[in-house]
């Protein structure tokens, strides 16, 4: 096989993705790419994405084009460099297909991964990838969010780390009535999670609330939490959509619901009705408006943020970096000002509330550099 | 007769309330003043006032498309429900339900009801509801002899034995389905089927309120004792016919005299109480007067209330939309 | 969260709700089963075993077996439902609101209008409805456009065991009185059910499918093959919206033009009978409000005006299938 020649194939985005769609190439076949340019937008049940180049090089093919539906793994185009003949290019092609139908028939109804671990009366459901790596990575969602949120970033950093998400009490396929909502509360569960996973240190990504935790577990466990990822996060400021949280825990139609979500996003298309539908599903259940109303009341009064993390954030002495989407309507961007200069702080452009989802390569880029430094 | 000044006071004026309630629309319905169509209860008052003596505020009962007496009997309120007659916006139903459709929940009034035999199987349910939550209450289902032919009614005694649950079927008999006469429509008795269908049955003659008053006193105690349903065929007549504007022309003149002479409860009461001194005919008149005037001061009010607004036409349909 | 079958997605329902709030009863023939008999108690559960199990919870006293009385049922309901139970009763078959329609119209639909607003009757009819068990003419028929027509009931026609669960759960605390009916030939139709109670709001239809050529809008078991059908086509290039309507009253007008307009070309695929159904009166929706959306004229696959026949060739004939809607979207595609 030609050292050449690559295969560029349907990405996987989240467990629960089977097969995507081809909403538009970027590129042209002879067309040269640059790594980390954007190829294509890729359309699943949940979400639209682009996706980026791997490496340079040139298109020498499309295996699929836009409209097509294909499943994960898949061939969709190869590259290389320029001028590779018809031949070896129909060869590879034959070759990486008949591979891959092997693999597809082997792989019979993969098994859900998710798992459960009991703190306290608490189930826990969560989604570990482990690959005996060094380091351990574990992602925590903000109010109303789940482990699903990590879909385009949990995959990804596996390749270096071993990944574990969880579904916050109150939230996702965890237990859905919580008592007490307060941050101690939750980072203890944090704590405890990693305790039951028998990880000596951990590395934090958290998202707006889920930050905050990540804030106050760093605090309170100096040794033990190596690094953060704060994305949006709590309690830098006073200013944050009260009405959004609201909206949120009320709305239970899809038009209602797809109304707040779009505040969000910069770009609001991102949101389909399948995501809409997945929310609505989790909201429905019995207890879980409570549980977030409880959430809520530790977040906000009186329209304004209640908990503050400057003090804890100043004294922290890992290597933190503060991700923030310029177009946050959330919570503002200019939170980063005043920030000790031993944070690191990375404003993302076209971007809102959700970078993790709207600015995947760029965040997991971010990611890899905190934990690595 | 056991029954004391008070309770005497209580029976009078409500059947005095009922006279000249549906009097009073008789007249206004004949005048034009009113819209729709009524069915009147004159001369049948002691049934209702004997009935719902026996019953308490969180009782129930269910009544028929002849049901003025009925809620008055349980507690409605004579102005409420005449501006309801009128459709006037603060009518006792917001003037959606008119003369055929009054309920009051909170005295226990499920409605009047405008399809024949359509009340008696509400009363199970609210006799289920009892006997479910061990309350001791009861719930009464009002029919008319035309309705005893409907297979609801039927249905509903069955179901009530089946279940043993504290309803009372009372069969207000007064002769006729409309101008149909009972002895033509009515196939074997109306006593025997309440019999058939194992409830404890009995005949009552619906002219005289203690015949009544101590017929369903006992009935009803068994009930709430947990001892099942009854039926009581209460034999009665009406004064006017099956509506307003019905000629009468099935019965004879003699027949509608003997109603209005021999068989007015009224009167019948009257005579008892005042001939055993329970209370003097002054008394008695103070009552009727006193019912006159409150009438008088209903209609007055309900011709001046307010019709409903267009919006209240679209409103009241669902809780939740 | 696991796999259950529509019929089990009920049980959970009611068994959830029974156990949350002591009004809630079950009232209906043979719903436990077995009464006066010597015989195994429960014995039953539902002619389908929809209903079985909830007597050892719950007893005689709130799994209530009554004679074959459907009047006396549906009155008894809308009676307690009046008076401070929430009773789920069932009418075995839609088939019998022949036997006890009044009740259905003309008291529980009316009382909170007729009664100035102030009735609350919370009850929840159960019911089995459509064709596919060679149930012939009295025991097949879809007849949910009589309880659409009538002002003051909501319809629920569930397509799958999620929204079974959902539904009946909300069915059961709605406080308006509610028709549920339950497509016989899904009970066992298995999918993924939270084993949390939940509810899902009436009056708010589902995109089962997104695409761009075509739109399907289905109800109960004709959702399943709107579904069948989007596959076959988008294996050919073709990409459809399907609309589950989830509840007929309340309909979900804004999602009924959305999904017509998001291809112009529709399909709507009905059980019951043509004349004054839920296609006509959606095709009329459509017409009336979005009418310049239309790249073509609405397709309609309903049965033809016949009674449900007995014999198989024949009941095949009659039901809608992949095959008559397909064909039917490749008249306007």
């Amino acid at each position: 096989m030609s050292k050449d020649l690559h295969p560029i194939t349907m990405p996987k985005w989240g467990l629960s993705m089977k097969e995507g769609s081809i909403s538009k190439w970027n590129k042209s076949i002879g067309e040269n790419i640059k790594k980390g340019e954007m190829l294509l937008e890729i359309e699943t049940e949940k979400v639209v994405n682009e996706m980026e180049s791997p490496e340079d090089g040139t298109i020498l093919k499309f295996c699929a084009k836009e409209g097509d539906t294909v499943p994960v793994g898949s061939l969709i185009a190869l590259y290389g460099e320029s001028g590779t003949s018809e031949e070896v290019i129909n060869e590879f092609i034959e070759k990486f297909n008949s591979n891959f139908e092997s693999e597809l028939s082997k792989e019979v109804e993969e098994e859900e991964n998710n798992e459960k671990v009991k703190i306290g009366d608490l189930d826990i459901n969560y989604i570990k990838n482990l690959n005996s790596k060094d380091k351990n990575i574990l992602f925590i969602h903000g109010f109303g969010g789940d482990l699903n949120n990590w879909m385009f970033n949990q995959d990804d950093l596996s390749k270096e780390f071993n990944t574990y998400a969880l579904d916050l009490p109150g939230h996702g396929l965890s237990s859905k009535t919580i008592k007490d909502a307060s941050l101690s509360f939750l980072s203890e569960i944090i704590i405890k999670f990693c305790e039951e996973n028998s990880l000596s240190d951990i590395n934090l990504v958290g998202h707006s609330f889920g930050a905050g935790i990540a804030i106050k577990c760093a605090s309170e466990n100096n040794d033990f939490v190596k690094s953060l990822n704060l994305i949006s996060p709590i309690g830098l400021g006073d200013e944050i959509d009260a009405s959004y949280l609201d909206n949120f825990i009320i709305s239970d139609s899809r038009r209602d619901l797809k109304n707040e979500l779009e505040k969000l996003y910069f770009d609001p298309e991102i949101i389909n009705r399948d995501l809409v539908n997945e929310i609505l599903k989790f909201k429905r259940i019995d207890g879980v408006s409570e549980s977030l109303q409880l959430i809520k009341n530790e977040i906000i009064n009186n329209e304004k943020q209640k908990i503050n993390l400057r003090n804890e954030v100043d004294k922290l002495l890992i290597p933190t970096t503060i991700i923030w989407g310029k177009q946050d309507a959330i919570i503002p961007q200019s939170h980063t000002e005043k920030i000790n200069e031993k944070i690191n702080i990375k404003i993302i452009d076209d971007c809102g509330h959700m970078a993790h989802t709207e600015h995947p390569n760029e965040v997991n880029a971010i990611i890899r550099n905190t934990i690595s430094s | 007769m056991q029954l004391s000044r008070e309770e005497l006071i209580k029976a009078y004026t409500g059947m005095c309330m009922i006279r000249e309630f549906d009097d009073a629309v008789h007249y206004e319905f004949a005048a034009d003043a009113m819209p729709g169509f009524v069915h009147l209860y004159v001369g049948e008052e002691a049934s209702a006032m004997g009935i719902c003596m026996n019953l308490n505020e969180k009782d129930t009962i269910a009544s028929t498309h002849r049901g003025h007496g009925h809620c008055i009997a349980k507690g409605c309120d004579v102005t409420d429900m005449m501006k309801e007659l009128y459709g006037k916006k603060d009518g006792i139903c917001g003037g959606k339900g008119g003369s055929m459709h009054i309920a009051d929940l909170s005295k226990g009034m499920l409605g009047a009801n405008g399809i024949v035999g359509g009340g008696p199987p509400i009363v199970l349910g609210a006799a289920l509801t009892y006997k479910t939550k061990k309350t001791n209450n009861v719930s009464v289902g009002f029919f008319g002899d035309g309705a005893s032919n409907q297979g609801s009614i039927s249905e509903s005694m069955n179901m009530a034995t089946v279940l043993k649950l504290p309803a009372i079927f009372v069969c207000e008999d007064n002769g006729y389905a409309e101008s149909t006469a009972r002895e033509y429509a009515v196939g074997g008795s109306i006593l025997d089927r309440g019999k058939a269908f194992g409830l404890d049955s009995h005949e009552v003659d619906g002219d005289n309120f203690f015949e009544v008053y101590d017929a369903a006193k006992q009935v009803i105690e068994n009930a709430r004792n947990g001892k099942g349903p009854a039926l009581l065929h209460i034999k009665t007549s009406k004064v006017y016919g099956h509506f307003e504007g019905d000629a009468i022309s099935y019965r004879t003149k003699e027949e509608n005299e003997r109603i209005k002479n021999d068989e007015d409860p009224l009167k019948i009461f009257k005579k008892k109480v005042t001939e055993s001194g329970l209370l003097e005919l002054s008394q008695l008149e103070a009552l009727e007067e006193e019912a006159k005037g409150k009438i008088k001061i209903a209609i007055e009010e309900s011709k001046k209330a307010e019709f409903p607004s267009a919006k209240d036409l679209l409103t009241d349909v669902y809780i939740k939309y | 969260m696991s796999l259950k079958t529509y019929r089990e997605a009920i049980n959970e329902a009611l068994l959830q709700e029974m156990k949350k709030d002591e009004n809630v009863v079950v009232i209906g023939e043979d719903v436990a089963g077995g009464a006066g008999t010597n015989g195994e108690q429960d014995a039953w559960g539902g002619v389908l075993g929809v209903t079985k199990g909830l007597l050892k919870h719950f007893g005689r006293e709130r799994v209530i077996d009554t004679p074959i009385t459907e009047t006396a049922i549906m009155g008894m309901a809308s009676g307690a439902a009046l008076t401070g139970l929430r009773p789920v009763a069932e009418l075995m078959f839609v088939d019998f609101m022949g036997v006890c329609f009044d009740q259905i119209l003309n008291q529980t639909a009316k009382f909170r209008y007729m009664f100035g607003g102030k009735a609350v009757t919370p009850l929840t009819i159960r019911t089995m409805y459509g064709g596919g068990l060679r149930a012939a003419s009295q025991h097949s028929q879809c007849l949910y456009p009589m309880f659409t027509h009538v002002p003051g009931i909501k319809v629920v026609v569930p397509s799958n065991p999620y929204d079974a669960k959902g539904l009946l759960t909300q069915s059961i605390r709605d406080n308006d009185p509610v028709i549920f009916m339950e497509h016989k030939n899904l009970y066992d139709l298995s999918g993924d059910v939270p084993d949390e109670s939940y509810s899902i709001p009436f009056g708010e239809a589902n995109f089962t499918r997104e695409g761009k050529d075509i739109t399907f809008i289905g109800m109960g078991q004709t959702v399943d093959i709107c579904n069948k059908v989007a596959d076959t086509l988008k294996k050919e290039g073709k990409t459809s919206t399907v609309l589950d309507l989830r509840t007929l009253s309340p309909l979900d007008e804004d999602s009924i033009l959305e999904a017509s307009e998001e291809t112009g070309k529709v399909v709507i695929v009905d059980e019951s009978y043509p004349r004054c159904n839920i296609a006509t009166d959606i095709s009329a929706l459509i017409c009336q409000n979005s009418f310049d959306s239309l790249k073509a004229g609405i397709k309609m696959v309903t049965p033809p005006h016949t009674p449900v026949p007995f014999s198989p060739p024949l009941e095949d004939l009659y039901l809608p299938s992949e095959e008559k809607v397909l064909s039917a979207a490749k008249e306007i595609l």
